[in-house]
């Protein structure tokens, strides 16, 4: 009989002889030393073991700021390696993927006539590449700006002796200008003097700016250029670019030459015939 | 009828299901009190079934360890005293079959020829002196060890552990009216046995 349960217990299924006889037996109890193993089990689950779900939520509002930790974390390594690096190494990985890149870069330089021209003009002595790197190319200081092309043509060699310069208007890339550049350099045909070195500095906005913008600079530079050109050899250059196909080229050498030679119009009919583009 | 309903005993906070609850967020005292309440009849129904007390003591620790890893799936949708004894009847069960003795449930002898009418009076045979010696409880344990488990697991059930015939029926997968039956058969049984002390 359990002796818990509530006495007179009106059950056909229960004998009271029998109760008696479970009174009796109702001493029968687990060993002491069997009770005290259970109870410490018990107490130290509830003291270690892991709590229920109901419990474990209250923990939640503890740890409400371990993203806001990780997130200081993230930004002190960050302040950390830019105090490592420095602003110098952040110019010049800029200057570097603007060297080796092909896309247009966004600069927030804006791409002036005079940083394009010192790349188009074949006299223009560019520092070595290395130089190309500082901080002061970076950031040239207003007194070294590049002098338009033609108030250095005195000291220009005869156009004749220039190397062969590329068509104007030849859609390349913003890295064309410095190879221009640096082939000239490395011609030798100009005498490094300081005016020519220092308009090289710009050549690194030139480069970064947007290629079509690139492209209506070049174009200017070469028209400039081309007006140094005797009539002979621009004439042969415009019937190359004639021969070639290039039509939109060949329209602005055109109009370049006219504007250089206004009075050499009859030399321009002999030479396109029909093709040539009546004046504007 | 059941002694005690789920729907009375829910708003006593000294009841067995709060109780229960109160030791699964943590509250180790709620686990005193509900040992102290019912570790005798847990005892008593296992030592009961196999009879060896060091089997019961292992089985009996094996139950309370299985009622503390499972506090935290309780749920107060039935009485405690019947998830309790479940535990223990299923220990039980486990560990007859690894005895290879029979089970509780599926061996039932309690029909029209169960042979209770025919028993032999057990007692009868036994000097007057011995059974004049031997307590009532001990007679009554040998009574009970004679029965076939499945009728003393429902006896059991029903006098150590106060369980209501739907109570031991779910606990053991049996109908009601089956339980009924065993119940009835064992208290012939024991009557049979006992009659000499009548």
């Amino acid at each position: 009989m359990n002796p818990d349960r509530p006495p007179s217990d009106p059950d056909p299924l229960r004998d009271p002889r029998f109760d008696a006889g479970w009174q009796a037996l109702s001493r029968e109890n687990p060993p002491p030393a069997l009770d005290a193993r259970i109870l410490a089990a018990a107490h130290r689950t509830v003291a270690a073991g892991p709590r229920p779900a109901g419990v474990r939520e209250a923990t939640r509002p503890e740890r409400w700021w371990w993203p806001l930790a990780a997130a200081a974390s993230i930004g002190a390594v960050a302040f950390g390696i830019l105090q490592v690096i420095g602003p110098d190494r952040a110019d010049v990985s800029l200057a570097e993927r603007a060297v080796v890149s092909d896309a247009p870069v966004q600069s927030s330089r804006p791409a002036t006539p005079e940083a394009a021209a010192p790349a188009s003009a074949p006299i223009a002595a560019p520092p070595p590449p290395r130089q190309r790197n500082s901080r002061a190319d970076a950031a040239p200081p207003a007194p070294s700006r590049p002098k338009p092309a033609p108030l250095q043509a005195p000291i220009a060699p005869p156009p004749a002796a220039a190397p062969e310069p590329a068509p104007p208007g030849l859609a390349r890339d913003a890295a064309a200008p410095r190879e221009t550049a640096g082939a000239s350099a490395v011609g030798g045909v100009a005498p490094a003097t300081p005016q020519a070195t220092a308009p090289a500095a710009p050549a690194a906005p030139a480069a970064v700016a947007p290629a079509p913008a690139a492209a209506a600079l070049r174009a200017e530079a070469q028209r400039k250029t081309n007006a140094q050109l005797p009539i002979d050899e621009w004439l042969s250059r415009i019937r190359k670019l004639r021969a070639e196909g290039k039509t939109d080229e060949l329209a602005r050498e055109i109009a370049a030459f006219r504007a250089a030679y206004p009075n050499e119009e009859r030399r321009l009919q002999e030479e396109l015939g029909r093709a040539l583009p009546p004046r504007e | 009828v059941p002694a005690h309903t789920l729907a009375d005993a829910a708003p006593d906070p000294t009841g067995d299901e709060a109780l229960m609850l109160a030791y699964a967020a943590g509250e180790a005292g709620a686990f005193d009190a509900l040992y102290a309440r019912h570790k005798g009849g847990v005892y008593r129904y296992l030592v009961r079934h196999c009879g060896n007390a060091g089997t019961a003591d292992e089985m009996f620790q094996d139950v309370w360890m299985n009622l503390i890893r499972a506090r935290a799936t309780y749920a107060p949708s039935a009485r405690f005293t019947t998830w309790l004894y479940r535990i223990a009847h299923n220990r039980l069960v486990d560990h007859w079959r690894e005895s290879g003795r029979v089970e509780l449930v599926g061996a039932d002898p309690d029909d029209d020829d169960d042979p209770v009418a025919a028993l032999p009076a057990a007692t009868a045979e036994e000097p007057d002196a011995r059974v004049a010696a031997r307590e009532l409880g001990v007679r009554l344990a040998d009574a009970l060890r004679r029965l076939p488990p499945s009728q003393r697991d429902a006896f059991l059930l029903h006098q150590e552990g106060g369980l209501a015939l739907a109570e031991i029926a779910e606990l053991t997968g049996a109908g009601v009216e089956t339980v009924k039956s065993r119940i009835r058969y064992a208290l012939a049984r024991l009557r049979t046995d006992l009659q000499d002390l009548r």
